[in-house]
């Protein structure tokens, strides 16, 4: 068995994906994003591999920086942690992604999770109009207008005023904002800190989430934001477990909820790397009862169920004070969970599995 | 190796598979330095757990246990942090689970109270908690406005559900409504005209409305005043239990509180939270805490705070703030607490205060240092200045503890306050940053 591997050789990602490999006694062929992109034909490398795991191209500034340029943008020099270019970032990948499904046909390999449905998970508003096609319990959401006061007269015209502002092509919540607004105040929470000179503004993505209150800042912070793509999602009030707000990730593999993670935070985003903290599912389960994990569990499938071509893939689900769920997103690369086993296997091993799995019963 | 040599591996782990779930499973490795994976956790199968929590005003601490078989796990520390833990190890199963309830015992006796009590069905089989804590330690510790409060008065706080009206004995009941649909209006009159509110000795108002900006808390005051007859064995109300994410502290719109001393005497404990708007006439009350959370208290309130007639008051908890959010007090305001109006203060929390320093002098020379037992001055900008001035005044005082977390004090005066023999809290030292110093709480 051999598993061609697309990703970025750094990073913990790869380690442990490879590590569950040696496990299971797979042998893992390479290519490196930075190969893939300097030279399209390296593709031809992973013809006569059993599968091929697109894996996430993780932080790398380069990599990001040749993604934008190959997605057409005029500046595509990014400081580190500078949000900036979304839309020519997701449309350089895009193109990367065409051409790994254009090699899989010439080569004659198959992906775990085809790169079509990879670039549909990094769409929100594809996503959202594929959960919303399907019945699933979501937020009230619509694509954002592209100026602040564009966006502004909408808002007014809508009952909530509490309001999540997602990048439509953005991941790991960098450019999330939380923002919620009267006559009177207006607030931006935000991972996201502001760079002023003389004669430009920049924005970063930081750990450490911030309250914006000054009205300058946010309107800066989504006149930088609202061009790339935005989506607007109501923001719903999440329940609490020891007085703290949670959600859920769950990772999905073929067609079963499987690694449930509840995470949980004091501020509005919940991921992991900012902060927040694992929580146990045995005091969900004992405060919310079994059925709601199912029900949790249950909305998971159905939302992976949206891109049925997918082995896998990591939902996020909200639940209510009442215990009822509802999806927020679907994440390509969301089996990065390390720690979590079900069925005592990691995230990886449970794919790799289900791979032979399938392999075995075609 | 091939496909058919692959599945009878997984059939048959051989070495280079995982063992099982159900087998010895080494402990989790360590936490990762960084990022995703901060709190390792591990599906191994516990049979007993109990997560308990210290928030007496002294301290703030959880302590959580776990038996897995034979096998105890402790963990403890200071809430906010990982806490270290210890593991015990048992030769039989029944001697582990007694130890498991003589530890958990231990722990109630001290004050311990367990923690995942936010909705009824987690209160289920949990033993019973403590009596009503002593007003001395009324206070909460830390400013942590991102979550509701687990305990009042000693009990778990349990949100109301109006579809659950059976009595639940050693709770307090929180009534709230989401931003989303709030049916608070409704739940306040279903819970009042039940057999419930006869009994409660204690009750906590939440989020009161899904436009908190515009709808102050008159509404409430005067539907419980009315009802007042029905809160018959009523002693402590917190009013405003609401987190950062439903209305910052500074968005809360209060009102007039006068009329509930006067529709509640046997009121001994009031918290509010939220200064906007907050209004006390002359009142005369018996009652023994006093606590209002703000971002800004107005001169206004602070004066009548200071000559009101309160003789059993034993705790004065005031979270002075700053003029950004509607801050106009001074000292002067003060002065009548200073120079001993209530005769039975025993804490005394002047905190969150931007002129913390001009207090802490005139705490300095004032008697009320011999008159107290605890003085908190946490939350606010104190630096030396104010810090020395203190340090003067304490030897010969009665003065049994000193918190003074969340400050601006240099490291050489803060060594200072821990060098004595009181209890003192100098943590949370803030960086000095272009001269611009912030209270803990704003916003």
């Amino acid at each position: 068995m051999e598993v061609g591997l697309i990703a970025n050789p750094e990073g913990r990602r790869y380690e442990l994906f490879c590590a569950a490999a040696k496990r299971y006694s797979v042998d893992v062929r390479r290519l490196s994003w930075t190969e893939l992109l300097g030279d399209p034909s390296s593709i031809g490398r992973l013809g006569g591999t059993d599968w091929v795991r697109i894996e996430s191209p993780g932080k790398d500034r380069l990599l990001a920086e040749s993604f934008a340029l190959l997605g057409g943008s005029l500046s595509p020099r990014m400081a580190y942690g500078e949000i900036k270019n979304f839309s020519e970032v997701h449309t350089g990948l895009c193109r990367v992604l065409v051409d790994i499904g254009a090699g899989a046909t010439d080569f004659g390999f198959t992906c775990i999770n085809p790169p079509a449905d990879i670039a549909a998970m990094f769409d929100k508003a594809e996503a959202h109009r594929r959960f919303a096609a399907a019945g699933i319990p979501r937020p009230m959401a619509f694509v954002a207008p592209t100026s602040c006061d564009a966006l502004q007269e909408r808002l007014s015209q809508e009952q909530c005023q509490r309001w999540f502002l997602k990048p439509l092509y953005g991941s790991s919540a960098s450019g999330v904002c939380a923002y919620r607004w009267h006559p009177r105040h207006r607030q931006l929470i935000a991972p996201i800190e502001l760079e002023r000179t003389a004669d430009s503004l920049r924005l970063y993505n930081t750990r450490r989430i911030r309250t914006h209150t000054n009205p300058a800042d946010i309107d800066a912070i989504l006149s930088a934001l609202l061009p790339h793509g935005m989506i607007c999602e109501s923001w719903l009030p999440k329940a609490t477990l020891q007085g703290v707000a949670f959600d859920f990730r769950v990772l999905v593999i073929a067609g079963e909820a499987r690694h449930t993670v509840l995470r949980q935070s004091r501020h509005p985003m919940t991921n992991l790397h900012l902060g927040s903290q694992r929580g146990s599912l045995d005091s969900f389960v004992h405060a919310y009862g079994e059925s709601a994990l199912e029900a949790c569990h249950g909305a998971a499938v159905r939302a992976a169920e949206c891109f049925p071509a997918s082995l896998y893939c990591g939902v996020d689900v909200l639940v209510m004070r009442d215990g009822s769920p509802y999806v927020l997103e679907a994440n390509a690369f969301g089996d990065l969970l390390p720690n979590v086993f079900s069925r005592g296997q990691s995230t990886y091993e449970a794919i790799l599995e289900s791979t032979i799995r399938k392999a075995y019963a075609a | 190796m091939g496909l058919i040599d692959f599945f009878r591996n997984l059939i048959a782990p051989s070495a280079s598979v995982r063992p099982e779930e159900d087998a010895e499973v080494p402990p989790p490795p360590e936490a990762a330095p960084s990022g995703e994976d901060s709190v390792p956790t591990k599906e191994t199968s516990v049979d007993d757990r109990r997560e308990l929590e210290l928030a007496d005003g002294m301290s703030n601490r959880f302590w959580n246990i776990s038996r897995s078989g034979s096998a105890l796990s402790i963990t403890s520390g200071p809430v906010g942090s990982a806490g270290s833990t210890e593991k015990e190890s048992h030769r039989y199963e029944e001697k582990a689970r007694a130890r498991f309830d003589e530890l958990v015992a231990e722990k109630l006796r001290q004050g311990y109270v367990d923690i995942d009590i936010s909705t009824l069905s987690e209160m289920c089989g949990k033993a019973p908690v403590v009596d009503a804590v002593s007003p001395v330690h009324f206070s909460r510790q830390g400013y942590d406005n991102y979550k509701h409060a687990k305990t009042f008065l000693g009990f778990p706080v349990v949100d109301f559900d109006p579809r659950n009206l059976s009595p639940q004995d050693q709770i307090i009941w929180r009534i709230r409504g989401d931003w989303d649909r709030s049916a608070f209006r409704e739940d306040l009159q279903i819970f009042l005209a039940s057999d419930l509110a006869l009994d409660v000795p204690g009750l906590v108002i939440g989020c009161w409305s899904t436009e908190m900006y515009d709808d102050d808390s008159s509404f409430v005051v005067s539907g419980l005043c009315e009802k007042a007859d029905r809160l018959a064995k009523l002693k402590g109300l917190y009013l405003g239990d609401i987190v950062s994410e439903e209305a910052e502290i500074s968005w809360i719109k209060q009102s007039d509180i006068t009329p509930l001393f006067g529709a509640f005497p046997k009121l001994e404990y009031l918290r509010v939270r939220g200064g906007d708007g907050l209004r006390l006439a002359e009142v005369t009350s018996s009652i023994r805490a006093l606590a209002i959370e703000a971002g800004g208290l107005s001169a206004e309130l602070v004066q009548a705070v200071a000559s009101a007639d309160l003789p059993r008051l034993e705790h004065l908890e005031l979270w002075l703030g700053t003029t950004d959010y509607g801050g106009t007090s001074t000292v002067e305001d003060l002065t009548p607490v200073l120079e001993g109006c209530f005769p039975n203060l025993s804490y005394l929390g002047l905190r969150n205060c931007d002129y913390a320093d001009d207090l802490a002098r005139a705490v300095a020379e004032s008697a009320i240092l011999n008159e107290i037992k605890v003085l908190d001055l946490s939350l606010g900008t104190l630096t030396d200045e104010g810090g020395r001035a203190l340090l003067a005044a304490l030897p010969g005082s009665h003065l049994e503890r000193l918190d003074l977390h969340y400050n601006y004090m240099s490291h050489g005066v803060r060594q200072e306050f821990s060098a004595l023999s009181i209890q003192v809290d100098v943590s949370e030292e803030q960086e000095t940053e272009d001269e611009w110093r912030f209270v803990a709480v704003g916003e």
